[in-house]
């Protein structure tokens, strides 16, 4: 009897509590999908797509949960932020790649919860939220080369994948760290850095040592500029379908007004961010006394404002004849209506043989790379100019790519619209300039040289 | 300085700015937002109750962030409650979506400015400068500008102020309390107490002479007038000029080397020269810690040339930057101090270990404390039955002292400033005559040019 009344009241307690187990495993389950979430989307701007496991990827924006295991990918001209549940806020730069690895914040016991995720490509800012005040030992992002462990702070990442980043060509691969509050440490398999306020610390790759790079202030500059709707312009932002050349015309109609001091011209101007070739202007320039680019005349177009917002970095000058050649780089060139931002290399010369009238009818000569800015040439590079003929060799040399070259190629084409060159494993590419001196003891050139997956652009000087 | 003016003029202009730069500036003056959240959020910030501003708009950050109307907000009430760097976040979502945005661009300038983000401030400045600043908005832009020059050219702004200040000191000649027996007449060395006035300026220019090298001159006088007439013989003129060359090897170490002259004038006689040598070694021992080692050797000179001495010293320093708003110092001295004409003492051996603090604590005041223990002995015995040693036999000496020192700054105006400077030294040494007790207290105002 007692069994009996036993599995009775047994089967009486299923029925009733059936459904409360069933409540119960419903609300468990809640409970770990909650657990998993990380945090939301607060801003999403551009191409910002989630990816989730096999799921199909979706396109994020404010308010998309973000969970454990997601990664959150950004195309180009794209900026996103994200909050996590205990507050902390990361903001990602265009071409970026970003996973949560984890995620597990108890905010009635912070100092057992713990962050992990990763920068797989490109940018981020953090601004670590209770888990990172509380404990901070539990916090942790990482690039594909080094960690990152914090106390209590504020600092950007960059991740810069062997294969480079669109957003910031030529710069090196490797891990940047740069600290705004507090202090963070960086580490490779093979040894760390404390960074505090303001400092920059740089990994080329897992093996390496972390170093302290104070130089590289710029890059994350640059990085963040992008992000804040002062971005380089390329063919694809231009709404009036305009190429970037006419932008840049019209950017140089402007210097004209704020022209007024005498000048020297003409120069070559190269928007390192576009795949446009480097534009020779022949109405005059003004430079300063570093021979840096001031302000120029002629062109067309809406642009109506420029303005030089850093000095120009890495200049240079070569005395060729009579002829002075001046060459550097522009990190920041603002210029409205579209509030751009252009980085650019520039090279200007006095004395410039502007057109293929002004040239010598005689003489062969070979003029040797002797400096410039923008992506690097190795010093092997040269022209062979045979002016009887009209006609010209290249060969630019770089280290990584290879050579492209030209040859017997028109002295007119280079004086024109570009000659053409070509490298057999990286791809085309364009140069053109001018002669410089009275007897053209010199040339100044822009070139834009595609290696495949982007570009690399520059101007050289070239001396006989 | 620059940085305490900066944030005074934010706090100050903005507050102006905040109404007509959203007239002049921003393309839209109506929120879209809900209404009732974005007026409320102003009433606090304009009641200056921005931390619950802040509060407010940041619970409404997932259903709202990225409406540029509300993300202004959120970012002026940021900053308002000193957290830039969230005011960064919300200000940049901000001008992403607006571009036109020119209040969210000047206060995005403040919260980089503050983090040191120097180049995007001046980027944005170089868009703001475009869209037709009313005068008060280009003022304002020019005093921003002013901090980032010297930040962004690597170069420190040039430091000069005259300065005119008044105090009081217990013990103007730095004389023991103490009665001498003299067989039955009692001789008494007391302190002279005085208030004084005190005049000073100082020039502090650097000269970058390339990437790697600047050059620091320093020229500075002072004058301080005791009141009373007994101190009157106290009376402390002092010129002093100095040149440091100061070059970066690499990113760890900087070399110093620089020279240092300096002349004294009590009651208006000449009193002593100093000339001095120095070279430097700073490294840096980790984030926000550096280290420096540094050597002297100097001449000091005096009118009564029976006081002379050379001096050879090293020291070690360690900086350390615990925080934003505070700063230690630790250093290790010592000086061998070589007598030339047979002075009182001979040779003498000092050591001195002191720990300074600063602590910013608010954007207009910084408070410094610094505690120093110092020993000096002399080699050769004081002889008895004189005035300093009034026993029977030699005496070696020894002095002991401890010094004490607060100091408040006050940035009253862009271009002026108000100090505070409270010291207590006191002395115990193996002869009486050397034990003693000394404060002053000051207070003195600055002007900047």
């Amino acid at each position: 009897m007692a069994l009996i009344k036993d599995c009775t009241q047994q089967k009486l307690g299923m029925r009733l509590f059936a459904p409360l187990i069933l409540f119960l495993s419903t609300a468990l389950l809640s409970l770990d999908v909650s657990a998993a979430v990380a945090g939301r989307m607060l801003f999403a701007r551009g191409d910002v797509t989630l990816l989730r496991g096999e799921a199909p990827s979706q396109a994020a924006r404010r308010g998309t949960v973000i969970e454990v295991g997601d990664k959150i990918q950004l195309g180009k001209s794209s900026s996103a932020q994200l909050r996590f549940t205990d507050g902390a806020l990361v903001a990602l730069h265009e071409d970026s790649l970003f996973s949560i690895d984890s995620h597990n914040f108890d905010q009635q016991n912070p100092k057992k919860s713990e962050q992990a995720a990763e920068l797989l490509r490109g940018g981020l800012r953090v601004i670590t939220g209770v888990i990172g005040k509380e404990n901070p030992e539990s916090v942790n992002y990482r690039t594909p080369v080094a960690t990152i462990g914090i106390r209590g702070t504020v600092y950007e990442v960059i991740y810069v994948p062997p294969e480079g980043l669109p957003g910031l060509p030529g710069v090196a691969p490797g891990h940047y760290t740069m600290v705004l509050r507090g202090r963070v440490v960086i580490a490779s398999k093979v040894g760390d850095l404390a960074l505090g306020e303001g400092e920059i610390g740089y990994l080329a790759d897992e093996k390496s040592t972390p170093v302290l790079r104070p130089d590289l202030y710029s890059l994350f500059a640059k990085y963040a500029s992008q992000s804040v709707g002062v971005r380089p312009r390329n063919r694809a932002d231009l709404a009036s379908g305009a190429s970037a050349g006419e932008e840049i015309d019209g950017l140089l109609s402007e210097m004209l007004r704020l022209a007024g001091v005498p000048s020297s011209g003409p120069y070559a101007f190269v928007v390192t961010s576009s795949p446009e070739f480097g534009r020779f202007v022949t109405t005059p320039v003004t430079v300063g006394g570093k021979g840096e680019l001031l302000s120029a005349s002629g062109g067309i177009g809406e642009i109506n404002s420029f303005t030089e917002v850093a000095p120009p970095t890495g200049v240079g000058s070569y005395q060729a004849g009579d002829s002075t050649i001046y060459w550097g780089s522009y990190d920041y060139m603002s210029y409205t209506p579209t509030d751009g931002i252009f980085n650019a290399d520039y090279i200007t010369a006095t004395q410039v043989l502007l057109t293929t009238d002004d040239l010598p009818t005689i003489g062969s000569y070979t003029y040797n790379y002797v400096g410039g800015s923008g992506a690097s040439l190795d010093p092997t590079s040269h022209l062979t100019v045979d002016f009887a003929s009209g006609t010209m060799d290249v060969a630019l040399d770089t280290t990584f790519y290879g050579t492209w070259s030209a040859s017997g190629a028109s002295i007119s084409s280079f004086y024109a619209d570009g000659m053409s060159l070509t490298n057999p494993t990286a791809g085309d590419g364009i140069i053109s300039g001018r002669f410089v001196g009275t007897t053209a003891e010199g040339a100044i050139s822009a070139y834009a040289l595609d290696i495949q997956d982007g570009y690399i652009s520059g101007v050289a000087a070239f001396a006989r | 300085m620059k940085f305490n003016l900066l944030l005074q003029y934010q706090r100050a202009a903005s507050r102006i700015l905040l109404s007509l730069l959203l007239v002049l500036l921003s393309p839209v003056t109506a929120f879209a937002a809900p209404d009732s959240l974005l007026k409320q959020a102003e009433q606090f910030i304009q009641s200056q109750r921005n931390t619950e501003a802040y509060e407010l708009l940041q619970n409404e950050a997932e259903e709202y962030a990225g409406e540029a109307d509300y993300d202004y907000l959120l970012g002026l009430a940021a900053l308002r409650a000193d957290l830039p760097e969230q005011a960064m976040f919300a200000l940049e979502r901000c001008v992403m979506v607006q571009p036109g945005h020119a209040a969210a661009r000047m206060e995005l300038v403040s919260a980089y400015t503050q983090l040191g983000l120097n180049q995007q401030a001046e980027m944005q400045l170089s868009i703001l400068d475009k869209q037709e600043p009313p005068a008060l908005a280009r003022k304002a832009m020019a005093q921003y500008r002013d901090v980032l020059r010297p930040r962004l050219s690597g170069t420190p702004d040039p430091v000069r102020l005259l300065a005119l200040g008044a105090g009081y000191d217990s013990n103007t000649g730095s004389f023991p309390d103490m009665g001498i027996d003299l067989g039955g007449i009692l001789l008494t060395v007391a302190p002279v107490e005085s208030p004084y006035s005190l005049f000073k300026g100082t020039l502090w220019q650097p000269y970058q002479l390339n990437d790697k090298q600047r050059v620091d001159v320093t020229l500075h006088a002072q004058q301080r007038f005791y009141q009373e007439e007994d101190a009157k013989q106290f009376d402390l003129g002092l010129l002093h000029a100095g040149a440091l060359l100061n070059t970066t090897l690499d990113p760890l170490n900087k070399l110093g080397a620089g020279i240092k002259v300096n002349r004294l004038w009590l009651d208006g006689e000449a009193f002593r020269n100093h000339i001095s040598l120095s070279g430097s070694w700073e490294r840096r021992l980790g984030a926000g810690l550096r280290g420096e080692l540094s050597l002297q050797a100097g001449q000091n000179r005096f009118e009564q040339e029976s006081f002379d001495y050379d001096v050879y010293g090293v020291a070690y320093r360690v900086f350390h930057k615990l925080s934003p708003a505070l700063r230690t110092t630790f250093n290790l001295e010592f000086e061998q101090e070589g007598e030339v004409n047979a002075r009182l003492g001979g040779d003498a051996s000092r050591w001195a270990l002191s720990g300074q603090l600063d602590y910013r604590i608010d954007n207009r005041n910084v408070l410094g404390m610094e505690l120093k223990w110092s020993e000096v002995g002399y080699a050769t015995d004081y002889l008895p039955g004189t005035l300093y040693n009034l026993g029977t036999v030699a005496k070696e000496r020894t002095d002991r002292g401890v010094d004490l020192n607060a100091n408040w700054r006050h940035s009253l105006t862009q271009a002026w400033e108000l100090n505070g400077d409270v010291t207590y030294h006191t002395q115990d040494s193996s002869l009486e005559f050397y034990s003693l007790d000394r404060w002053t207290a000051q207070l003195s105002v600055a002007r900047y040019f």
